[in-house]
């Protein structure tokens, strides 16, 4: 089992990772940040599946649903 | 610091402070605003990234998205706090570069041509090293044991260094064309009349090699040869997007230039700056950690001293470089002119050798590249560092020196 990470050391790769980023995307060309946003096009979209997905079995929604439709 | 700047007290940069801090804020607090999103893996990441973004996520799943947050803002914090104690520490630095008093071979207006071989026989080779107009030639000598000129000397070599100085009331109506006809031709001129028995190398660093190609397709017949270091010639070629965010707009930069009169300092060092928006954040913490009395600080606080130093250009000169230049790539596509002639580098016959260092983030490689692809012949010398470590830098004295060296050496 392998141990637990350092909440400090995890946070300190992020943001140097983050910085990479930055820096990346200013000085890369167009291409690499069309890129960027199709991919984040992409997550947005799994992410709104997996949103309709649960909401879909969601009680309270339903109820909400069904409160709509009555008015 | 130069002594004129001592005098008027502690240093202001780096420039421009106001535009350093706000990208460094921003850094920190757009990561503030990410971690969450890359914890949940909702962040897009460049591919070169996704690996350690990957590695890094799955760390972060073992922590509460609120430690996260905390534990990022007092990283983000600290090292914003270090960054400001490293500029506090750069602007009161004691190191100061005394200029060297410099034999003057010819001047005009602000402009001066210093030998820096005096001592050298009259027939050793002689380089006419062409600075840019936006920063000042001392980069070229920017300390006695980090000198390139120095270098040249050691090896036989008789540099010979233009120094544009301020522009005053002679420059102010100057255009690039002056800077060539006016100024550029008499002074090689002189160069050649006073050393008649030395071959003569024509070198130009950054924008200063784009004006030595026009120099050279001009005066090539009494030239040994042409030498660009890191000289742009294909403007769109390579841009990243802060750069093109800038530069994509001649219309605001004519408008600036009718309104000011030059393309102040600050605005030039703003654009450098948006090339990596943290570069202040992680240089200056890093010199926060430097031993202050070291050789590292000192070799520090000079280069930095140099890129706080700049020059203005002025307005028909700054005209030229952004909007025909960086706006309609006039160079590239053969529309630049000098005077009413065209500037052609496949004219060039002399023996070229085009240095394109690979890591350089102010001049794109592929937009310096492209004189090797249009001068006939050409050498290509790729060192490994960048723009600026290219000359002052940990490898420069066994990469660059020695290769410009052996091109010159008979």
């Amino acid at each position: 089992m392998s141990e637990k990470p350092d909440i400090e050391t995890t946070v300190n790769a992020f943001f140097r990772l983050w910085q990479r980023q930055v820096t990346l995307l200013a000085q890369s060309p167009e291409q690499g940040a069309a890129e960027l946003i199709e991919q984040s096009k992409f997550i947005a979209e799994r992410l709104k599946s997996e949103s309709l997905q649960d909401n879909s079995h969601d009680p309270i929604l339903e109820d909400d649903h069904g409160v709509g439709e009555d008015q | 610091m130069t002594e004129e700047a001592a005098l008027a007290g502690k240093r202001s940069g780096p420039r421009p402070l106001g535009l350093h801090l706000s990208l460094s804020s921003l850094s920190f607090g757009s990561s503030m605003g990410a971690i969450g999103l890359a914890k949940e893996g909702a962040l897009a990441w460049l591919p070169e990234l996704q690996e350690e973004a990957a590695k890094i996520q799955a760390d972060m799943q073992q922590f509460a998205p609120a430690d996260l947050i905390a534990a990022l803002g007092v990283e983000g914090q600290s090292a914003l706090t270090h960054m400001l104690s490293g500029i506090e520490k750069y602007q009161s630095h004691p190191y100061l570069r005394h200029m060297p008093v410099l034999p003057t071979l010819w001047s005009k207006g602000s402009v001066s041509l210093y030998d820096y071989g005096v001592g050298l026989p009259n027939s050793a080779p002689i380089i006419f090293l062409v600075p840019s107009l936006v920063n000042k030639f001392y980069i070229l000598d920017l300390m006695p044991d980090n000198s390139f000129v120095a270098g040249l000397v050691e090896g036989g070599v008789r540099p010979i260094v233009v120094d544009w100085g301020v522009p005053s009331e002679v420059e102010n109506e100057y255009g690039l064309d002056d800077y060539i006809l006016n100024i550029l031709v008499p002074a090689l001129d002189s160069v050649l009349d006073r050393f008649p028995k030395a071959p003569v190398h024509l070198a130009g660093y950054c924008m200063g090699g784009t004006l030595a190609t026009a120099l050279a397709e001009l005066k090539q017949d009494k030239l040994s040869s042409l030498i660009t270091i890191a000289a742009p010639w294909d403007f769109h070629k390579g841009l990243g997007q802060s750069a093109k965010a800038i530069l994509g707009n001649p219309t605001g930069w004519d408008s600036i230039l009718q309104s000011l009169g030059v393309m102040p300092v600050d605005l030039i060092q703003s654009f450098f700056a948006c090339l990596d928006p943290n570069l202040c954040l992680n240089k200056f913490t890093l010199f926060d950690q430097m031993v202050q009395s070291s050789k590292r600080a000192e070799t520090f606080v000079a280069l930095e001293d140099w890129l706080n130093d700049g020059v203005p250009l002025v307005r028909k000169a700054a005209h030229t470089c952004f909007v025909d230049w960086y706006g309609e790539n006039s160079p590239a596509l053969g529309n630049w002119r000098v005077g009413e002639k065209l500037v052609q580098p496949h004219n060039i016959t002399i023996p070229s050798m085009i240095v394109v260092p690979k890591s350089d983030r102010i001049v794109p490689p592929e937009s310096a590249r492209a004189l090797a692809d249009i001068i006939p012949n050409a050498t290509l010398m790729t060192p490994s560092s960048g723009h600026i470590g290219m000359i002052v830098g940990s490898t420069a004295k066994k990469d660059l020196w020695v290769k410009v060296l052996k091109w010159v050496s008979p």
